[in-house]
């Protein structure tokens, strides 16, 4: 019942040092199925033999089978485990091969490929030449770092230096400009952007395909299976992880493996005759991949940045990429020297920024900026793509949203309407993104743009988008919600309405109290503060009561009188200083609560459409708000529920002003009576509307299954208590009885529920 | 002598705080931990575990009318992590070098990293000799006669001072190391020199305060500023991995154009 928000140890991870394609050791000790070794070893050295002498840091990302090992969850990295290689290689007469070659790999949950690979480089050197204490000094080092918050800028304490991260959240582009660094002082080497490589990939590696870039956001868009053939594993893996970085804020829905060898356990289930998955891109490096997967729809070809062609095919047009995927030699898989270039039967619909390119290039001439900037202005220029692709479906969805959440209109939970693909482009038509489409492959850009945003709907990208985009407003919808309940002008609403309005806004506000209203009290509405005792007990007596709580049983607080209880407390008191003794008085609004929500006009008189629907309602009215309602027609029985308790209520309530109890559980369960269950949203069976019936959970659930549930705070439910309070002093005092003995109903069942467990 | 233990006040938090690399660097359970702890938190803790590579500890400081953040490296003193010393000290501004007075060997490790740090540190680091557990020899005169033999009277007494907080129970709980001994080698080798005791907190933020004073905050302020004003201008921003990547790091000689951070 408590948010008990146990995080997992976001950063401890084994750092894994291999030798020769054999796990040499790994600190802390841990265990690898032999599947996740062998994934390890072989995505941890070059899976060619393109490479030369020296250092070189790469990341790859493999299937975890190890419980606990990989994230888990419904996104698309559950299951996926990163490593982060620093990989060194060198001639060494006196190694009976020549050769030294040894990886020191960090496995994480995170892809943080800017984070993790400064982490290995600087590792990585230092262990060669240190040793184990290395490992254990980064390994505690990292330990010790506090639990991630991203979108913040954490500080992050790493061998001798002192990393400024920012953390990206998933989906969110990392620029400079949204970055807590200033532009004027930012250090690459110690200021890191988690998901950019150090000093940029996407222009790092596509620097020389930068008119092919448009393409490939495309590509990536749709989310268009793709093979990535680098020089090396560096290359490669940097150079996917910018590709899915390009089209953030669009979740990329499908897998990815930064760098991919033939020894890989998934090697079979990519690498077959049949036609690619829909949606993946796979980095490689192997040569054999180009004639396994030559069947590919779209393959990329990235040379190692030294290697490249010293003329500047940068400073022509848009053409030159075109033009070399066009040359027979790519097709030969033997040539390792091989040409750059994007080949694919995917026609362009998105026209190339032609002065980007002409900065781009005159940047790259004049080595006027680092790198690290052109990078940060090339991804800069995608992220504005990508968003301004995003405005008509952000646009239209927002009107699939309500907007006018009342005290009265939140009788049923607001839920969104369904996204129309029909309707959606019809809207498109009328409100086009603000991107250039090409027009040869079409009559006009209107129709380019049709095209493009119904294959978009069609892809698994755009499902992630909806689905998300649905939780998010979800999410929204139910703070706002809560909102309304805990702030609205509710001592306004009130006047003039009927009692089942009144009774059913309690109910639902009752509903947000959760499991934290089983503790004991009516409402919030005590007379003769008889849970108290039981407050006491869970050690959190309020000192605002002005006595001992062993008083309270002395009956010196005890005023026997309905209208001396209105005390809150509850779980709730655990805030403590705020739990006061309350007077009958119903209490205006604070004032400073009533400015932050203006109740929508509607708020005071309900339409006729509210009303009739009550009055149908009326009927099933059943008091029963436990978190886990059940809708249950088959209970309903008119208004005899509500009060048919009463008298047992009120028997109760004798015995205990007779006989304190300390403890509510057991007074309650003297009431006796049983479980009379029923969900709020169970009356809602009375108007024969089936879809009404679902639980504010269960509706969300069928929108967005894994939407978190926001639940009331604190101090909303403290904010919640109050209007309870007013809603139950504007009932008659009739109908409060009853809705006392409902509760005390309903604790009973609460009781008995725990007890069963 | 307080004065660089307030937190930044109020009046001072608006101003962006001079940022200084300190470590603290000697032999193993001198208290180099217990010294930190002391400072940025005014804690004391009795058998402190041993530090792991090195902990990292932030603590602001107000002097005169600038705030100094110091960011501190706390060194593993165990002699199997002695090699992991120079990504600590590298472009430090200052170091602590702490002994026990209680153990002369501890002086001689002191002094053998003053030599390491004036060979391969920052040239410009202020360090700081600090003789920790003076709470140990609270009662007594600094003894000139005995250099390093265990005082079997001196032990008496000192455990009815201390009767169950003694650190190390293999510690002769008699000074070993007399002030002015230490002292005189401070002097000769130009470190700043103090007697602390983490236990009861004397000395200690002085310790802190002195380093404050000594070091050329101006300096470091324009360095900084200079530094990375040339990182975004200079030589195309470019940091190559692979250099960066290839062990030199670990040198501690190589200063990245001369300056300090």
């Amino acid at each position: 019942m408590v948010d008990s928000n146990t995080r997992s140890p976001f950063f401890s991870l084994p750092i894994v040092i291999l030798s020769y394609l054999a796990i040499e050791s790994v600190y802390p000790p841990s265990e690898f199925t032999p599947e996740e070794s062998k994934n390890i070893c072989f995505s941890s050295f070059p899976d060619s033999n393109t490479f030369d002498v020296g250092d070189t840091v790469f990341n790859f990302r493999i299937r975890s089978t190890t419980a606990g090992r990989a994230a888990t969850g419904p996104t698309t990295d559950a299951g996926f485990l990163y490593g982060y290689v620093f990989f060194r290689q060198k001639q060494d007469p006196s190694i009976r091969r020549g050769y030294f070659q040894k990886s020191v790999v960090v496995l994480t949950q995170h892809p943080f490929i800017g984070l993790f690979s400064k982490i290995v480089s600087v590792l990585g050197p230092a262990y060669f030449e240190i040793g184990k204490p290395m490992l254990e000094t980064a390994f505690h080092d990292i330990a010790r770092w506090r639990a991630p918050i991203t979108d913040s800028m954490m500080e992050l304490p790493f061998m001798g230096q002192l990393l400024q991260v920012q953390l990206a959240k998933p989906q969110q582009p990392q620029l400079l400009e949204t970055s807590p660094f200033e532009i004027a002082t930012y250090q690459p080497d110690t200021h890191i952007l988690s998901s950019v490589p150090i000093n940029g990939g996407l222009y790092k590696h596509f620097q020389d395909l930068v008119p092919d870039l448009w393409l490939c956001w495309e590509l990536m868009t749709l989310a268009e299976p793709i093979m990535l053939i680098g020089t090396s594993p560096e290359v490669c893996s940097e150079s996917v992880a910018s590709l899915v970085d390009l089209i953030n804020p669009i979740p990329y829905c499908g897998d990815y493996r930064p760098y991919f060898t033939i020894q890989d356990t998934d090697f079979k289930s990519f690498c077959n005759k049949q036609s690619p998955p829909s949606s993946i891109v796979l980095g490689v490096t192997n040569p054999f991949f180009v004639k396994t997967l030559e069947h590919w729809p779209h393959i990329i070809k990235i040379g190692k940045p030294m290697n490249r062609r010293p003329n500047n095919r940068l400073a022509m047009d848009g053409t030159v990429g075109k033009v070399a995927t066009g040359s027979p030699k790519i097709n030969k898989p033997s040539s390792l020297d091989f040409v750059q270039g994007l080949v694919t039967k995917r026609k362009g619909a998105i026209a190339k920024d032609t002065n980007l390119l002409c900065m781009l290039a005159e940047a790259t001439a004049n080595r006027s900026s680092p790198d690290y900037l052109l990078d940060n202005i090339l991804r800069k220029h995608f992220v504005t793509l990508t968003e301004k692709f995003l405005v008509p479906l952000n646009r239209y969805f927002a009107t699939l949203v309500p907007n006018d959440i009342s005290l009265s209109s939140t009788l049923q939970f607001p839920h969104i309407a369904p996204f129309k693909q029909q309707t959606f482009l019809k809207y498109l038509a009328k409100n086009p993104p603000a991107i250039t489409f090409k027009t040869p492959a079409f009559k006009s850009s209107s129709e380019a743009c049709q095209s493009f945003y119904k294959d978009f709907l069609k892809c698994g990208n755009f499902a992630t988008w909806l689905r998300l985009r649905t939780i998010a407003a979800q999410n929204e919808l139910r703070r706002r919600y809560l909102e309304i309940l805990s702030l609205g002008d509710v001592a306004g609403w009130v006047k003039g309405r009927n009692e089942v309005e009144v009774v059913d806004l309690l109910v639902r506000m009752r509903e947000e109290l959760g499991s934290s209203g089983n503790k004991g009290d009516l409402f919030s509405f005590k007379p003769k503060l008889k849970t108290r005792p039981g407050l006491s007990r869970e050690g959190s007596y309020n000192s605002s009561y002005g006595s001992d709580p062993t008083l309270t049983d002395a009956g010196g607080m005890w005023t026997g009188d309905l209208s001396s209880g209105f005390s809150r407390r509850g779980s709730a008191s655990g805030s403590g200083s705020e739990t006061d003794t309350r007077t009958i008085t119903p209490p205006p609004l604070d004032p400073t609560l009533g400015g932050l929500t203006k109740p929508s006009p509607a708020t005071p008189t309900p339409s006729n459409g509210d009303s009739s629907y009550l009055s149908s309602a009326s009927a099933g009215t059943q008091i029963s708000t436990g978190p886990k309602a059940i809708p249950s027609r088959q209970r309903v029985s008119g208004n005899g529920d509500l009060y048919s308790n009463a008298s047992s209520y009120n028997s109760a309530n004798s015995s205990r002003a007779g006989t304190p109890t300390r403890s509510s559980s057991s007074s309650s369960l003297n009431s006796g009576i049983p479980e009379q269950g029923g969900s709020s949203r169970g009356r809602n069976g009375g108007n024969g509307n089936t879809s009404r019936e679902t639980s504010p959970e269960r509706q969300r659930k069928r929108y967005a299954p894994e939407a978190s549930v926001i639940k009331a705070s604190v101090k909303q439910k403290e904010q919640l208590r109050d209007q309870i309070r007013i809603l139950v002093e504007a009932l008659p005092v009739d109908l409060r009885d009853s809705l006392m003995a409902s509760e005390v109903k309903k604790k009973s069942m609460t009781m008995m529920t725990h007890e069963g467990y | 002598m307080s004065q660089a233990n307030d937190a930044a006040g109020p009046a001072a938090s608006n101003m962006k705080p001079v940022q200084v690399k300190l470590v603290l660097l000697g032999e193993a359970a001198v208290g180099k931990s217990s010294l930190v702890l002391r400072f940025v938190n005014d804690e004391f803790q009795l058998n402190k575990e041993p530090t792991i590579g090195a902990a990292f500890l932030t603590q602001k400081c107000r002097l005169e009318d600038k705030v100094i953040k110091f960011e501190i490296w706390d060194t593993a003193g165990q002699e199997r992590f002695h090699s992991l010393a120079p990504m600590y000290y590298r472009n430090a501004q200052a170091a602590v070098i702490v002994y026990d007075v209680t153990k002369a060997s501890s002086l001689e490790k002191a002094k053998s990293w003053v030599k390491e740090l004036q060979r391969q540190a920052n040239p410009n680091i202020v360090i700081a000799l600090t003789g920790n557990k003076v709470d140990l020899v609270a009662n007594r005169k600094s003894r000139t006669h005995n250099d390093g033999e265990v005082d079997e009277d001196g032990e008496q007494d000192a455990q009815e001072i201390d009767e169950d907080e003694e650190d190390d129970e293999d510690y002769a709980i008699t000074r070993q190391v007399p002030t002015e001994e230490a002292s005189a080698y401070a002097q000769e080798s130009g470190l700043l020199f103090f007697e602390t005791s983490a236990k009861n907190g004397q000395g200690v933020a002085e310790v802190f305060t002195e380093i404050a004073k000594k070091i050329p905050l101006e300096h470091i302020l324009s360095s900084s500023r200079g530094a990375r004003a040339g990182g975004v201008n200079g030589s195309n921003g470019r940091v190559d991995l692979q250099n960066g990547a290839n062990g030199q790091r670990l040198g501690g000689q190589q200063e990245k154009g001369g300056c300090a951070c």
